[in-house]
């Protein structure tokens, strides 16, 4: 949950408990009242093709959860399990025969490869809590992962869109509370997920401001709602918000209140406090540096003394990071954090020289699954989409720092693993099938979705001497290009030609929003998270202040 | 409720000012709207008393993840010097109802290195494990509190085995057992790193496909500056290269090729057992193994 760890790790990431998590944000439906909707509202689906096989095997599973939730998700898995949402029609099921109209049997996807389909070639006999977690994990992953006739379903933009939009605009049910201490969380979120859609999010920039003023407070910094404490994780979600709208909207931060209060929570180790009198990680870190670098804030020694080497210090014997040093366990979460914190404060060849790198590589590589193809955050736990963004989005880091012109990871697996595993049939995305959609996992899926999608390069000037000097801003992060093109590799998805501007079946790509085409989201910067566009007006808008 | 408590009556509440135009505004219930701005009235004034005590209690019954509530009632319980015992008990409750939340553990610390006394602690947090034995914050608290109070020697080690006898996949456990063998700063003697290979092999025979003691043996190798070729026995054990068909744990033949890198006579074995991962055993990572190969054939050219 935290935004770098998830479920437990924070508490900002999505509703804790798994009732509010099921439900669709801010929809109020419940399981059983969602069924017969679908059936109104898409007498499509039931001229599909049903494999009664899947609803069968799936009743023959055994329950690891006991709680009475558990077992209604496992119950209502089923019917999104059908993957009838995610069939295209069968092409002759409404034509008539007659002699003229010949029989043309449906063109059928390419076949899903074993390593997504079947079990890995190497198991263990000997079961335990863990592995029996996995077992049923990948049970209910393959049926998906494999499907005859829609292996790659396609992004089902408009009612993720539509879930996301109900997230700014309607009003969260009162169980949700345990979410005001994160409201500018759920609006980065949301903001976010849309403008990966290809929204144009603009339109919210003076909602975003009037939603946003009450949070601000004198000493500086942004709270979780009206009234709370100044806090890195809610501020660090109000600049990025503010940043996504663009027009300036960033003026309403107190850049000098900001910087005293930043500087109020600085360690001595390096490390900064979330709060005045709160914990210290490399979260906290990461979020104060995307808001001093953000916002151009000029950056007097103290406010980054010994922070590379704090950073440096997570790394654990495993390879990847912790929350802080001296013992935590490598988590993904973090992982993003130390690694995207370095990239703000050096360029990413330098990377080579901070940490272990051959062991970093290594540990992130491992958290890729055969068959499910998506990531998980830490040894022996299980796949969540929600580490697509904090696992697949170092990789985007980890290859310009190696400089390496072949691919490193499974881009193919992932994809796979979002567009048939992560899609919940009623709009937003989720951790794994079973799991309700949210917008933390709905944002951070769909960044996922374009670390799967995109290649980052950072271009080398020469000039980083001269630049990044005490008392000026950072510039590292701003020196970060995009692109399409992604080294070693033609096709995304095997047997998918043109994948994702065109998706399977579609004669020629179709542009869908935003100009976004076929199943392609929009491209975002590999350290902020937000569109490269918008990073880009908030260097220029920097440029142009005038003073301090 | 406050309204009409008569405790409360010098107090004008503030309500939430959500802004003109708000987005992703919540439903509160009545409660926790009047209850909040009550809270602001009282925190505008930093007042730390009795009643603040309860308000935050109040608020945290209703919204666990509140880090300002927490942060508030650290500072009034101190001001107040008030019971900490009672407030740990108070937190043990809250911890065991809401085992998501990670506020709670912050809190705790605090408490904890205030009262200066770790009796039952770790009692408590073995209760927390019985729900979830991977709970990141829950870990990290251990960790803390080992350190906070020179606690190395009370039992870690023997609990570290208890959770790996129950579940051998334990990666949390797996890193708590580096923690407690390393954490003091100075090394081990070498009596007990073998102990630490001998408890590894046991690990891996149970289980030759489980990454947890195939890192761990990594890390304490590397921590204690011995090559890896320590356990090339092991790994030939479960990565026969000669005969493909009784491979039985593809981490074998990744420290296996590791080994041979390392030595320019078994490149080109090295080279074949990257293969052998990319083409049969770990077909996922099959980037990665070839990014290996090429990694270990520019070594070879160098
Ligand atoms: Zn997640």
């Amino acid at each position: 949950m935290i935004f770098p760890p998830h479920p437990q790790a924070a508490n900002f990431i999505s509703a804790p408990s798994t009732t509010i998590s099921r439900s669709p944000l801010m929809r109020g439906a419940d399981a059983s009242s969602r069924r017969p909707q679908r059936l109104v509202s898409n007498p499509k689906t039931r001229l599909r093709p049903r494999f009664p096989k899947h609803s069968k095997k799936k009743k023959e599973m055994p329950s690891s959860c006991t709680s009475s939730t558990a077992r209604i998700e496992e119950i209502f898995d089923d019917s999104e399990n059908d993957s009838s949402l995610n069939t295209k029609p069968p092409p002759m099921a409404d034509t008539p025969w007659s002699p003229t109209n010949l029989y043309v049997p449906p063109k059928m996807p390419p076949k899903t490869p074993d390593v997504f389909s079947t079990l890995p070639v190497l198991r263990d006999t000997y079961i335990t809590f863990t592995s029996t977690e996995q077992d049923n994990t990948v049970r209910k992953v393959i049926p998906l992962l494999s499907s005859r006739d829609d292996p790659l379903p396609n992004l089902k933009r408009k009612i993720h869109i539509e879930f996301l939009e109900a997230g700014l605009n309607e009003k969260l049910p009162s169980y949700m509370t345990v979410l005001d201490a994160s409201r500018p969380w759920i609006i980065y979120w949301c903001l976010t997920g849309l403008s990966l859609l290809g929204v144009d999010v603009t339109i919210y920039r003076e909602r975003v401001i009037s939603s946003l003023t009450p949070l601000q407070n004198a000493i500086g910094g942004f709270g979780g709602s009206h009234g709370h404490m100044s806090h890195l994780a809610p501020s660090y979600a109000a600049v990025l918000s503010l940043a996504t709208v663009g027009g300036n909207a960033l003026s309403l931060v107190d850049r000098r209140t900001m910087l005293k209060w930043l500087l109020s929570i600085k360690q001595p180790n390096g490390c900064f406090t979330v709060a005045v009198g709160g914990e210290s990680d490399v979260r906290a870190i990461y979020c104060a540096l995307t808001v001093i670098s953000l916002l151009r804030l000029p950056v007097p020694k103290e406010l980054i003394e010994n922070t590379l080497e704090y950073l440096a210090s997570c790394q654990t014997y495993e390879g990847g990071f912790a929350a802080t040093p001296g013992g935590n366990e490598a988590h993904g979460g973090y992982t993003f954090c130390a690694l995207a914190a370095l990239c703000i404060l050096l360029p990413p060849k330098k990377l080579n020289e901070t940490v272990d790198m051959p062991a970093l590589v290594r540990w992130l590589s491992m958290r890729q699954y055969a068959p499910e193809g998506g990531l998980s955050g830490r040894t022996n736990k299980l796949v969540d989409g929600c580490y697509s963004t904090w696992i697949g989005g170092c990789w985007a880091l980890i290859e310009a720092a190696l400089g390496v012109d072949m691919p490193l990871w499974s881009r193919e697996g992932l994809i796979r693993y979002i567009m048939a595993a992560t899609q919940c049939p009623y709009g937003g995305l989720r951790d794994k099938p079973g799991k309700g959609a949210d917008s933390y996992h709905t944002c951070y899926v769909l960044l996922g979705l374009g670390n799967a999608m995109y290649h980052h390069t950072f271009e080398e000037t020469g000039e980083e001497a001269a630049l990044e000097g005490e008392g000026l801003p950072l510039m590292a992060p701003f020196r970060w290009k995009g692109s399409k093109v992604v080294p070693g590799v033609e096709t995304l998805v095997e047997g998918f030609e043109g994948w994702p501007d065109m998706r399977f079946g579609d004669e020629a790509p179709v542009t869908v929003s935003g100009g976004l085409k076929g199943d392609r989201v929009a491209m975002c910067h590999p350290i902020f998270n937000i569109r490269y566009e918008m990073v880009e007006e908030a260097r220029r808008w920097g440029d142009g202040l005038v003073g301090f | 409720m406050y309204q009409e408590d008569s405790e409360w009556d010098d107090i004008i509440p503030l309500p939430q000012d959500d802004g003109e135009l708000p987005l992703s505004q919540i439903a509160y219930t009545e409660e926790y709207a009047e209850a909040m701005a009550y809270l602001r009235a009282i925190m505008a004034k930093d007042e730390c008393s009795e009643r603040a005590l309860k308000i935050t209690k109040h608020i945290t019954e209703m919204n666990p993840a509140h880090y300002t509530v927490w942060l508030y009632r650290a500072k009034v319980v101190f001001a107040l010097n008030a019971d900490i015992r009672s407030e740990i008990k108070f937190l043990n409750d809250k911890a065991l109802r809401h085992e998501k939340n990670y506020q709670i553990w912050h809190h705790r610390q605090m408490m904890m290195d205030k009262l200066g006394d770790p009796t039952g602690e770790t009692e408590f947090i073995s209760q927390m494990f019985e729900k979830d034995s991977k709970n990141y914050h829950v870990w990290s608290y251990r960790q803390w509190l080992v350190k906070r109070f020179d606690i190395w020697d009370a039992g870690e080690l023997e609990y570290v085995e208890k959770l790996l006898e129950k579940d051998i996949r334990n990666n949390s456990a797996w890193n708590h057992r580096f923690f407690v063998l390393f954490g003091r700063g100075n090394n081990p003697s070498q009596e007990i790193i073998d102990r630490e290979i001998k408890f590894t092999e046991e690990a891996i025979f149970l289980a030759p496909q489980n990454p947890s003691p195939w890192n761990y043996i990594r890390g304490v190798l590397s921590r204690v500056n011995m090559p890896l070729s320590t356990f090339e026995a092991v790994c030939k054990h479960y990565a026969p290269t000669g005969n493909p068909s009784r491979i039985t744990s593809s981490h074998a033949l990744d420290m296996l090729a590791d080994i041979q890198a390392s030595r320019p006579d078994t490149r080109e074995e090295a080279e074949v057992a990257l293969q052998l991962l990319a083409e049969k055993f770990d077909p996922i990572r099959t980037n990665y193994w070839n990014h290996r190969k090429v990694l270990l054939q520019k070594a070879g050219t160098a």
